[in-house]
């Protein structure tokens, strides 16, 4: 379980996030809808430990966000963010190798096998740069898995790829929902939250204005930002 | 218009030795100047105010004073401020180290921030501390844009060294001229040291052309 409490964030006195707070259970999928400028990304950012909140607390599994090992949150990033100067394979195993979280064996023989699970196998000696859109976001996805975190993050999977991969995205993601792991996906794709979610939070200027199911959310959402949001995506 | 290249033919060997206290010195120079520069440079990306401070003053005060003044400065002045006979190969060191790391600490910290800051943020949510993230995420790519406005500035080094002759370094420069003041000839012994000069740039550029291909394919 993660709890999330009172979260605050400022920037030079501008309020990106104002007092979060929610509850997300292990084994689902949630997505962060909102607006640009919402704090979406800022949201996604605390949770995985890239900025500090000024003040509320992330609990997760009894312990304190702070105190958790780097092996528990895993991020795959809108740009993806693959070290170019390194081969997929060793952009899977460098961090663990470094942080002595695997042997040399054992992180290349989880690796080898989880590039082969995403469709990579004959990429392994490949740098990013040889690789197209959908290939270096399943490498970023596997570097986020190597240590096989609880909670995965996801920032905008679907913006720098073609809007015909959504569904791909979708089964992707999809088949790493498993009791033991949290998703959370910051999303401007209603499809994509359709698809997989199982709950949606949706943010209003750096407030929480909708915490609800997907049937709810998209049936009768109670926020009338949610209720435009909704309308103007459906319409393009 | 009369030549007489015949005429310094026998002090050939002294004014070339001159090459091995140019290289030397140069070498000292670097030796000594980049690992200041890297410094400079990370505390020039720093958070710590303080330390930005300090790197951008020091930056400041080396770019924006003569070398030739800062090289008096340390050869005349250090005795009397310090009571030590500072030699002129030390001076000519201490100089061009503390002038050299002002200017490559621009380079390395222009090519440490020109890396996309998504890197940082990847490494660190992978868990990597600062050092590690420095050291075999940012520097490996960064590296390539460094190098080679690095070896414009060991060219710079190398060229700017005949300032040492001033002081009285028995550099290539230095050596044409005692050549040229017993022989009463100029342009054969400057045309020997330009030469000379000439050759050494020639010898790095081409190292770091091969270099900066290798690194491109690499």
């Amino acid at each position: 379980m993660l709890k999330v409490k009172a979260l605050t964030k400022s920037f030079h006195n501008h309020k990106i996030l104002r007092d979060i707070s929610f509850e997300l259970k292990m084994g689902t999928i949630t997505a962060l809808l909102g607006p640009s400028g919402s704090g979406k990304s800022t949201l996604l950012r605390c949770l995985s430990r890239l900025e500090v909140s000024d003040r509320g607390s992330i609990v997760f599994q009894g312990n304190s966000l702070t105190d958790l090992s780097s092996s528990s949150i895993g991020m795959v990033f809108q740009g993806f963010h693959l070290f170019p100067h390194m081969t997929v394979l060793e952009n899977l195993v460098h961090a663990p190798l470094q942080l002595k979280q695997m042997t040399k064996k054992n992180a290349e023989r989880f690796a080898v096998a989880l590039l082969k699970k995403f469709d990579l196998n004959g990429k392994v000696h490949h740098f990013p740069n040889q690789l197209s859109g959908g290939q270096k976001q399943r490498v970023a996805i596997a570097r986020a898995l190597i240590v096989n975190p609880p909670i995965l993050l996801f920032d905008e999977p679907t913006s720098a790829l073609d809007p015909e991969m959504v569904n791909e995205i979708a089964a992707l993601i999809y088949n790493l929902k498993s009791p033991d792991r949290l998703i959370i996906i910051a999303t401007h794709e209603l499809r994509l939250a359709k698809l997989i979610v199982d709950q949606i939070l949706f943010l209003d200027r750096g407030a929480l204005v909708e915490n609800v199911s997907k049937a709810t959310f998209f049936k009768t959402p109670k926020a009338k930002r949610a209720r435009q949001f909704i309308k103007n995506l459906m319409s393009t | 218009m009369s030549l007489h290249f015949e005429s310094i033919i026998p002090s050939l060997p002294f004014i070339l030795e001159g090459i091995g206290v140019t290289i030397k010195f140069t070498t000292f120079s670097l030796l000594c100047g980049l690992p200041l520069g890297i410094l400079l440079a990370l505390a020039k990306i720093s958070h710590q105010y303080i330390l930005r401070w300090l790197a951008e003053a020091y930056t400041s005060i080396f770019r924006g004073t003569p070398l030739l003044v800062q090289l008096f400065i340390f050869y005349f002045a250090t005795p009397q401020i310090t009571g030590y006979a500072i030699t002129t190969f030390e001076a000519g060191v201490l100089t061009f180290s503390l002038n050299s790391a002002a200017y490559s600490s621009e380079i390395i910290r222009a090519g440490i921030q020109a890396i996309d800051k998504g890197q940082w943020d990847a490494a660190f949510v992978l868990g990597l501390s600062y050092g590690q993230t420095l050291r075999t995420i940012i520097l490996p790519q960064a590296v390539r844009n460094i190098l080679p406005a690095l070896i414009n500035e060991i060219v710079d080094l190398l060229k700017e060294s005949a300032l040492i002759s001033t002081i009285g370094e028995a550099d290539l420069l230095r050596r044409s001229q005692i050549v040229a003041s017993e022989k009463y000839l100029f342009f054969e012994p400057l045309l020997v040291a330009a030469i000379g000069y000439y050759i050494m740039v020639m010898v790095v550029s081409l190292v770091a052309k091969t270099l900066e291909r290798k690194l491109r394919h690499a």
